[in-house]
């Protein structure tokens, strides 16, 4: 009877707890989880997501690299990126430092917008504001401009901002609850496959761990045969649960890059990136 | 009347009756199962959990409805309406619950 009222206790302040946890312990949790449960990932090999757990696929992985199969797309994105709109502006009037070598601060909380802006929808909020209409948001040129945005930032450090805004907070706390809670008809969440059964194979998938899930993106993937955006891979990885995906930049998917890549702050830029 | 031509005229009556209960689901059954299945389905995606499986069996109900067949209308509905409020269980549950799956 003692035993279990303490369970109830426990269980109590834990989900208080929870709720009043700061992102940054968050954080040291999260990359401590990792570290202890695979002690031979070096600190920084984590953006190299699944390949950082096997060695013979990492080293198929680093000769695919060598001829990296999303140079075309970096071409056509630089390309793209320089190429002013009917207006005479370009992409790099609309960002800071002209573009270049920002990607490791996306995405942050615009107190202005009071919403959380991704790399791809402020790439999209540029060409609106000049007259442009927006692109498409899971692959083709959305993907590579911001592959070759994040290939100009490469080595840059992640560091995502929480500013002092309870909207920021909110939305970051949404984005960790979507990460945790299981959906669809398989009921699993995000964390069941990349934090509990990381390392574990699926079929024909090792999975990879969560911690520095979205440095290496957009990504090429050998089985799409073509560059997609991080919304793109949310969009599989809610059907293979078989739950609907939700919309591409909407508020769900911001809010969860937000809490994903907050997680890998402190990891390298290493996009884009090439996948099976 | 003989008791021959008594037989067959009840085994008729039987057969009326029966035929009546077995016809089962008709275009009103089907109609009213697939109003509810869209409606669990709706509150499911508002819910912002839907399944990506239940708007499909809508479409198989609605298509069985329309080629006449009623029973397999209603049987795909009611399996639809079962997802959506499944769904809609799941996030209520789920409310709560994905706090005790955080890594601390
Ligand atoms: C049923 C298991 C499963 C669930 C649940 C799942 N995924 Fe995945 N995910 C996979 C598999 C399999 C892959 C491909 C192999 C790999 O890299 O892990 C993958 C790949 C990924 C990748 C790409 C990794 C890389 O290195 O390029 C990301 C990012 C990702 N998932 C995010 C998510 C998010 C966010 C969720 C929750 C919305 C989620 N996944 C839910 C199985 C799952």
């Amino acid at each position: 009877m003692m035993k279990r009222l303490c369970i109830g206790l426990v269980c109590i302040l834990m989900a208080a707890g929870v709720v009043s946890a700061a992102p940054e312990d968050d954080r040291q949790a999260f990359v401590n989880y990792f570290q202890k449960r695979f002690p031979n990932v070096g600190a920084d090999a984590w953006v190299n997501g699944v390949y950082a757990l096997d060695k013979a696929s990492y080293e198929q992985w680093v000769q695919i690299e060598e001829f990296p199969p999303y140079e075309l797309a970096l071409g056509e994105g630089e390309e793209l990126f320089n190429t002013p709109f009917a207006n005479g502006k370009t992409y790099a009037d609309c960002f800071p430092n002209g573009g270049v070598g920002i990607r490791q601060t996306y995405p942050y909380f615009d107190t202005g917008l009071g919403e959380v802006v991704t790399l791809e929808l402020a790439i999209n909020n540029c060409r609106v504001k000049n007259g442009e209409e927006p692109l498409g948001y899971k692959k083709g040129k959305i993907a590579a401009l911001s592959g070759y945005m994040a290939y100009t930032s490469r080595g840059k450090v992640f560091d995502i901002e929480i500013p002092d805004d309870p909207r920021a907070m909110a939305a970051y706390e949404n984005g960790k609850k979507f990460y945790y809670s299981k959906r669809g008809q398989l009921n699993f969440s995000c964390a069941d496959c990349h934090v509990t059964n990381a390392g574990m194979q699926v079929r024909a998938d090792k999975l990879s761990p969560a911690l520095g899930h979205p440095t290496h993106f957009p990504v090429y993937r050998s089985k799409w045969g073509a560059m997609g955006t991080l919304h793109r891979r949310f969009d599989g990885c809610n059907k293979q649960v078989r739950a609907k995906p939700l919309p591409a930049q909407g508020d769900e998917y911001r809010n969860l890059e937000y809490f994903m890549t907050y997680m890998s702050n402190g990891l390298e830029v290493n996009g884009p990136g090439a996948r099976k | 009347m003989n008791i021959r031509k008594q037989a067959s005229v009840s085994v008729a009556v039987l057969l009326l009756a029966t035929g009546t209960a077995l016809a089962g689901a008709g275009t009103a059954d089907a109609d009213a199962a697939i109003a509810a299945a869209e409606a669990a389905r709706k509150a499911a995606a508002e819910a912002k959990f839907e399944w990506n499986t239940t708007a499909p069996l809508i479409e198989e109900a609605k298509a069985a409805a329309a080629a006449g067949d009623f029973d397999k209308a209603v049987d795909l509905a009611t399996k639809a309406k079962f997802q959506g409020d499944a769904a809609v269980a799941q996030a209520k549950h789920e409310a709560e619950a994905w706090k005790g799956a955080v890594i601390r």
